[in-house]
């Protein structure tokens, strides 16, 4: 019974995240018919080769999305994920550097980066698992400043640029053509992973595990599971999966590394996986969600920008109000039902009065 | 049921707020995209009169923006959504010469002009560039002027930004070459570069630093323009002789300069510069001329311009001499930059 309502929320969360999808695309297709009607603009702007080319800068944290949502799913939470993805490529490009270039050693320096990563997401595991007594946020915070700190260490403010064989890594960045769509390289790579965790997550008693772990830690160690290994291995796994994230971010950015980079997604990681469901409480949450919800926050924010003239800081103005809603209508709801149910059980009480 | 319609009322109130925002582009006629460093400076706001004023004289439309964090991925999001809606050309200020070639390559693709100004996207990545003044013009000024204030003679240091950033770090460069090459300069004892990182109160820091270490500095060069200020206020502040210039704004200098702790600071005028980089994109998208060095275009009431080999080896517009900053014509200045 109990199984059954969980699995009913979350269908119709998946649903009411595809309603505002759509909701979001007619919206914005009016108002782009609006302005070529109006003659603010010469031409359509909302379509979907538009769309697909300008997605690719708000699918860079979709990697990290995925590890975040693990972690949310246990019920802690991760803000140095943007951090890690930093360090990650900064070792990536200095490494590429000290070994002088060419194709052995970007397969290598690719290779530390990923290693680098996955370390990162180790040291917070093993911090969160061994110091239960510290919030993972404040751990995460201090972590955070210290791979940032580590960052500038190695390079300094120097921005790194490279050889030719280094731009191999912009082909990230590129598009290909799929029935005359041309479609992200990225995205398509993002949708294959995130089959990957769905079937993991959603699947299989591993990913049950996590489930268990974020419902109630306690419970989940006396029915013996190893939960401190588990939580390990997902702060670890969502360690490399900030560097893949770090990787994509170095070929949209032309392969210019700097210490400085990714502010403020480890925000934008979190918020895409809140809104697809998953809650700091733990226990909750579908990566379908957390995939729609990566989709709806980029295509708002190219409908906001391009077409209803919002600056780029002003955008994610959308995406703090789309979360709110997210959590404030489930709430409102289920308030609503239950005035509804008591106000039906009074006059139903009243009625059987008046009969006697 | 009752979610969905929340939902929908929701998202047609924030929608209904945007549509107020939107504002109407005019249908015919060109379209362009300007995208500078960072939201909100004060520099880049200025420059905007400069696109106007020539948009008013050649009749095209454009819209701006730039990241809130000075970024090269938020620079890459607004080009992005610029190349959506269509624009005819972009005038870019870039924060990484490098960071923006793939972007401006699909751009150009498309068949969009891509015109950087005050701080160039790397060759590869742009048609043109239109700068005030060569690094070497730049930093030749820099020198001779605050040579002539402490008499060619004594201990000199600069105050840059950041090591890394493409201006500051060539500037610099060609500063020491001219200490090094120039017979003038031979009396000149060059102490080294600090780093304030163009940030008031670092600038601040590093040149109390400065001056406890070399207690009879003359004369440091600051070509950062919250930095200027800030080494003039703690020159001022310790009771000093040492003369300051550099590149600045007017109205952060003018106390300093009628002080006397400057003689003269510099800048160009991003006015100009934006106005001169409108003309080069218009003729650029019109096919008057294709960027090659040599071509020669009119830039309103500038006059007539040559597209030079650019410092950084690509093709670039120069416009000429800097702005002087004295106690003379500063008033002017002040209620513009």
């Amino acid at each position: 019974m109990k199984k059954n309502k969980v699995a009913s929320f979350f269908l119709r969360w998946e649903f009411l995240l595809v309603a505002l999808l759509v909701l979001m695309c007619v919206v914005f297709n009016l108002q782009d018919a609006a302005r070529v009607a109006s003659g603010a603009a010469r031409k359509d702007v909302f379509n979907l080769p538009n769309v697909m080319r300008g997605l690719r800068p708000y699918m860079l944290y979709s990697f990290m999305t995925m590890g975040v949502m693990l972690i949310l799913a246990m019920g802690d939470i991760d803000i140095s994920t943007g951090a890690i993805a930093t360090l990650s490529v900064v070792v990536l490009g200095a490494l590429y550097n000290l070994m002088g270039g060419g194709p052995v050693a970007l397969v290598i320096s690719i290779i530390a980066c990923l290693a680098t990563g996955s370390l990162c997401g180790a040291i917070n595991g093993f911090l969160v698992t061994r110091f239960k007594e510290l919030f993972p946020m404040i751990i995460t915070l201090a972590t955070q400043l210290f791979f940032r700190g580590f960052g500038y260490l190695l390079i300094g403010g120097s921005t790194l640029t490279f050889d030719s064989t280094f731009g191999v890594l912009s082909k990230t960045y590129e598009l290909v053509d799929i029935f005359g769509l041309k479609v992200p390289i990225m995205v398509l790579i993002f949708l294959a992973v995130a089959v990957v965790f769905y079937v993991w997550l959603h699947l299989t008693s591993g990913g049950r595990k996590i489930f268990a772990i974020g419902t109630n830690a306690t419970t989940a160690r006396y029915s013996g599971l190893r939960v401190d290994a588990i939580k390990m291995f997902c702060f670890t796994l969502t360690g490399f999966m900030c560097a893949v994230t770090g990787i994509f971010f170095v070929g949209a950015n032309s392969s210019s590394i700097k210490a400085d980079l990714m502010d403020g997604y480890h925000m934008y990681a979190i918020a895409a996986a809140v809104l697809g469901g998953f809650s700091t409480d733990g226990g909750k949450g579908s990566v379908i969600g957390a995939v729609l919800s990566l989709f709806i926050f980029g295509i708002v924010k190219i409908g906001l920008g391009t077409l209803f003239g919002f600056a780029d800081s002003a955008v994610n103005l959308a995406v703090g109000v789309i979360l709110i809603l997210s959590v404030l209508i489930p709430n409102i709801s289920e308030d609503l039902s239950k005035y509804m149910r008591v106000r039906k059980q009074r006059a139903e009480t009243a009625a059987a009065k008046a009969a006697h | 049921m009752k979610k969905v319609l929340a939902l929908v009322l929701a998202a047609l109130l924030v929608l209904t707020v945007g549509s107020a925002l939107a504002e109407a582009k005019a249908g015919d006629g060109l379209y362009i995209g300007v995208v500078y460093k960072q939201s909100g400076n004060p520099y880049f706001q200025a420059s905007i009169n400069g696109f106007q004023q020539a948009a008013d004289e050649l009749g095209f439309t454009f819209d701006h923006d730039g990241p809130d964090d000075g970024s090269n991925d938020g620079q890459i999001r607004i080009i992005e959504n610029f190349i959506n809606q269509g624009v005819d050309a972009l005038i870019i200020s870039a924060n990484d010469p490098a960071g923006l070639v793939n972007v401006c390559k699909e751009a150009m693709d498309q068949g969009i002009v891509v015109v950087s100004y005050d701080a160039p996207v790397a060759p590869e990545g742009r048609t043109a560039d239109v700068e005030p003044a060569s690094f070497q013009q730049v930093g030749d000024i820099l020198l001779e002027s605050i040579a002539k204030s402490i008499g060619y003679e004594g201990q000199i240091a600069i105050l840059s930004a950041s090591a890394t950033m493409g201006n500051q770090q060539y500037w610099c460069a060609a500063i020491e070459k001219s200490l090094q090459e120039n017979e003038a300069y031979a009396n000149l004892e060059y102490v080294g570069t600090v780093f304030g990182d163009d940030v008031y109160d670092k600038s601040f820091t590093e040149c109390e630093a400065l001056i406890n270490q070399y207690p009879d500095l003359k004369g440091i060069i600051v070509p950062t323009t919250n930095g200027a200020p800030a080494v003039a206020k703690c020159i001022q502040d310790h009771g000093m002789s040492t003369k300051v210039t550099g590149l600045t704004l007017a109205s952060d200098m003018k106390e300093y300069l009628d002080a006397g702790i400057c003689d003269e600071t510099f800048l160009w005028n991003p006015i100009d510069l934006a106005y001169v980089a409108s003309y080069a994109a218009v003729a650029l998208i019109n096919g008057d001329i294709t960027g090659e060095v040599g071509d020669t275009f009119t830039a309103g009431d500038k006059g007539e311009i040559t597209v030079a080999q650019g410092d950084d080896g690509g093709n670039t517009i120069f416009l000429g001499a800097l702005n002087t900053f004295n106690t003379e014509t500063v008033g002017e200045w002040v209620d513009i930059l």
